[in-house]
Parts: C-alpha cells; sequence; structure tokens
C-alpha cells in the first residue's frame, strides 16, 4: 500500500506519463481510503487546468531601436567573424 | 553599409528577424518574467546559433519551431548560469520531502478541497500574481520543467531530452514543483480565500 508520499508522487506523475497498470490500481486504492491525497488530487489538477500558455502574441514586440541594435549587432559579429 | 558579409548569408538572418523577431522577443519576455534586456541579448544569441547551424536545419518542423527550440536552449543555458550550479544539482540530489511529509510518508499538513473553477481562476488577476509570485520562489530548473510542461504543454519526452535529464529526474522535479505550489498557493490564496467567506 502506498503512503501519502508515494501516492502524491504517483498522482503527479500520472499528468505526465502513463502509469502501469499496477501503479494506478495502487493510486486508486489510496486515494479511496485518504481524503488528503484525494484533495491534493483535486488541487494540481485545478493548478494545471489554471496556469495557461502564456500570450505570445501579445502585443510586446521589438522596439525600432531593438530591432536595429539587433541588426547591427548580428551584423557586426557576422563580419568579424 | 561598409561591406556586407556574403550578403546572402546576411540576408537570410535578416528575414528570420523580419519574420520571427518579434516572436521570439515576446516567447523570451514571458519565460524572463519581462526582462526585455535579457530578452534581446538571448534572441541575438539565438539567431547567430541559429545562422552558424542552419545546414543542420531539416525543414522537418517549421522554422519558427526551429527557432524556438534554440532560443529554449538559451534560456535554460541563461538559468543554470545565474543560478549556481551546485543549486542546480540541489534540485534533483536533495529530497525535501521531509518539508511535506513526515519519516512515515504521512502529510504534514492536509492538503484541503480548493474550491474554484479553473475558468474564474485563469481571469483572476491578483490570482494571476500570486501564481507568478509562487513560480518565482521555485528553484530554477524545477521552475524551467514546470513552465515547459504545464504552460507550453511540452511532451515529457521532449523536455527531457531538451534539458539533457532522466525521465526519473523529471517526474521528481515535477512532483516537487507541484507540491510547492500547491502549498504556496493554498497559503496565500486558497486559505486567505476560506477565511474570507
Amino acid at each position: 500500500m502506498y503512503t501519502c508520499k508515494q501516492a502524491s508522487r504517483i498522482a503527479s506523475d500520472a499528468l505526465d506519463r502513463k502509469l502501469t497498470w499496477y501503479e494506478w490500481l495502487n493510486l486508486k486504492l489510496h486515494l479511496a481510503i485518504c481524503a488528503m491525497c484525494r484533495n491534493f488530487e483535486q488541487n494540481i489538477h485545478l493548478l494545471a487546468s489554471t496556469v495557461k500558455k502564456p500570450d505570445d502574441t501579445a502585443a510586446v514586440t521589438l522596439s525600432a531601436d531593438d530591432r536595429e541594435q539587433l541588426r547591427k549587432n548580428i551584423q557586426s559579429i557576422l563580419e568579424n567573424k | 553599409m561598409a561591406h556586407e558579409p556574403a550578403s546572402a548569408e546576411w540576408q537570410r538572418v535578416e528575414e528570420w528577424i523580419a519574420d520571427h523577431g518579434d516572436y521570439l522577443y515576446r516567447f523570451a519576455c514571458s519565460r524572463l518574467n519581462g526582462d526585455r534586456e535579457t530578452a534581446l541579448d538571448l534572441v541575438q544569441e539565438t539567431l547567430l546559433a541559429a545562422w552558424k547551424a542552419h545546414h543542420q536545419y531539416q525543414g522537418s518542423s517549421s522554422l519558427r519551431t526551429w527557432l524556438t527550440g534554440i532560443l529554449k536552449h538559451k534560456i535554460i543555458d541563461h538559468m543554470r548560469a545565474r543560478s549556481r550550479m551546485e543549486k542546480l544539482a540541489d534540485d534533483v540530489s536533495n529530497d525535501p520531502a521531509s518539508d511535506w511529509f513526515g519519516t512515515d510518508g504521512h502529510w504534514h499538513e492536509s492538503p484541503k478541497t480548493w474550491s474554484a473553477s479553473p475558468e474564474a481562476l485563469s481571469e483572476n488577476r491578483d490570482f494571476d500574481n500570486i501564481l507568478k509570485a509562487c513560480m518565482d520562489k521555485l528553484p530554477p530548473l524545477q521552475a524551467q520543467v514546470f513552465f515547459f510542461r504545464e504552460m507550453d504543454g511540452d511532451s515529457s519526452e521532449d523536455i527531457c531530452k531538451n534539458l539533457s535529464i532522466s525521465p526519473s529526474n523529471f517526474h521528481v522535479l515535477m512532483h516537487r514543483a507541484r507540491l510547492s505550489l500547491r502549498h504556496c498557493l493554498e497559503l496565500h490564496w486558497f486559505g486567505q480565500q476560506r477565511k474570507n467567506s
């Protein structure tokens, strides 16, 4: 039977890989009798569905100066290689 | 311009800046907590590295995906350099489980139910700030792994390959990141919400 420490690890792994049948069964058995780990599992699932992809389409853009600086720096490095 | 480097070569980089510069810059900014100066440096390093390695680009992924992959490496290198190497090693070798569990493997402090909908939380700016602050407290490697997995939705296999870590280390890091974030959010958000309701 898993301890809470082991069960929390397997519950976390379940979000990132497919559990073996043995792990899955042991996790279910532990969760059936442990409200604390059920809460942990609920918490990390909520965490996973809440953190969102940062908005890479947001309005952050290179300023004209930045762009020019970038061009100059790269050009001078390429010239002096 | 005095003399252009073998013009086709230079033109290639110019095109990259024009087509992907903004995207790469945004990508870097969002992962560096808005540190625009470092973001610009890393975009520059990325373009130079890409230029050096462009013959390796197979065209199997889109050019943007390829450039973004290089940028990710640069961000990771930067994070590594910023934190001391031994601290990074600690991420994996030191077991902070005693922070959360007794020697018998039981919780020190019982996790409680979180009553909130993901949609409502995602749109709550105050929550977003607390979440960011909690993520800032994670050791760098944990933060990166968590970011790539949960925010970028990268596969576990890709993350292990990109960061040169073993699957078992990856799962240890994810477990620890979730334990820390869960604790931090309970302390600074969900616990407070319960108190106020």
